[in-house]
């Protein structure tokens, strides 16, 4: 499947829905419904609530993360706001504020 | 990596407003507002509806909507477009369609203003519908009579300009005995219609 990507001088405000991987190096502001992976790149910002298979942070997502098997927040990457999803990973460096709830049933 | 453009993938569906100043390739579909101070291109199986207003725009795909570019427009082979069209530069493929209207205005258009930082400013929306009226209110009657030939909005403007005032144009066209000015006016909308 191709990718949706929203550059680093695009701003999106609404929603995102598909089932492509999505790529943001802009502003995604609303909300992001994706039935793949959504890739927060370093200079990027989502400002909304993503529902996603995985969701690897390196820039800033500042919104609600549910429905996700997987999430990581890379070195690079800020999330605030609480997480729902099977598996996560924070790696050292990262910046995370918000609660944590993962699916035990899953693991 | 670093330097991406903005595409919509086939795949995708974003509803609401797109703006960059970077190009935007729709591969998927959009409802709502694209904007950008470059290209918009609407890809052979991409779908717009709503409106675009960019320097260029590009159609492949289908656009429901009105398009408004400072630059060009070009409607390709399989391009479809459902709505107006008002730009300085048209080309339109052969097997390329087009419904409504479309508006060459050479005077110089307003640059598209995008907004990618995120801080909330609205009025823009306005001021795309608002355009092309810009021809119509032009404050020099000669640059309308000049412009006559491009649009249908324009010869109705000079048109309502000829019976409103006593002109050159409308001397000829009566009997020189001067008549009483309700008598002349009748005379004379009887002569256009």
């Amino acid at each position: 499947m191709a990718d949706t990507i929203i550059g680093s001088k695009t701003r999106v405000n609404g929603v995102i829905s598909g089932r492509d991987r999505l790529v943001v190096a802009g502003l995604v502001e609303g909300q992001v419904a994706m039935e793949a992976d959504v890739l927060v790149e370093a200079p990027g910002r989502v400002e909304a609530s993503v529902r996603a298979q995985g969701v690897f942070v390196h820039g800033t997502v500042n919104g609600e993360v549910a429905g996700a098997a997987k999430v990581e927040i890379a070195t690079d990457g800020r999330m605030i706001g609480d997480v729902r999803t099977g598996r996560i990973l924070i790696s050292d460096g990262a910046v995370f504020k918000g609660r944590v709830e993962m699916d035990v049933t899953e693991g | 990596m670093a330097d991406r453009i903005t595409e919509i993938g086939p795949a995708s569906l974003v509803k609401g407003e797109i703006e960059a100043q970077e190009d935007v390739s729709v591969f998927g579909r959009v409802e709502g507002i694209v904007k950008s101070t470059e290209t918009v291109t609407i890809e052979e199986e991409g779908l717009v509806d709503g409106e675009i207003e960019a320097a260029n725009v590009v159609v492949a795909g289908v656009m429901i909507g009105n398009i408004r570019a400072t630059a060009r427009v070009d409607v390709l082979e399989t391009g479809v477009v459902q709505g107006d069209i008002a730009t300085p530069v048209m080309v339109l493929l052969d097997g390329g369609a087009i419904k409504g209207r479309l508006v060459m205005d050479d005077s110089a258009p307003e640059p598209v203003r995008v907004n990618t930082t995120g801080t909330r400013s609205r009025p823009a929306a306005g001021r795309v519908t608002g355009q092309p009226t810009v021809s119509r209110t032009a404050p020099r009657p000669a640059a309308q009579t000049k412009s006559t030939g491009a649009t249908g909005r324009a010869t109705v403007a000079a048109r309502t300009d000829v019976k409103s005032r006593p002109t050159a144009s409308r001397r000829y066209a009566e009997e020189p005995a001067p008549v009483e000015t309700s008598r002349r006016d009748t005379d004379l909308l009887d002569g256009n219609d």
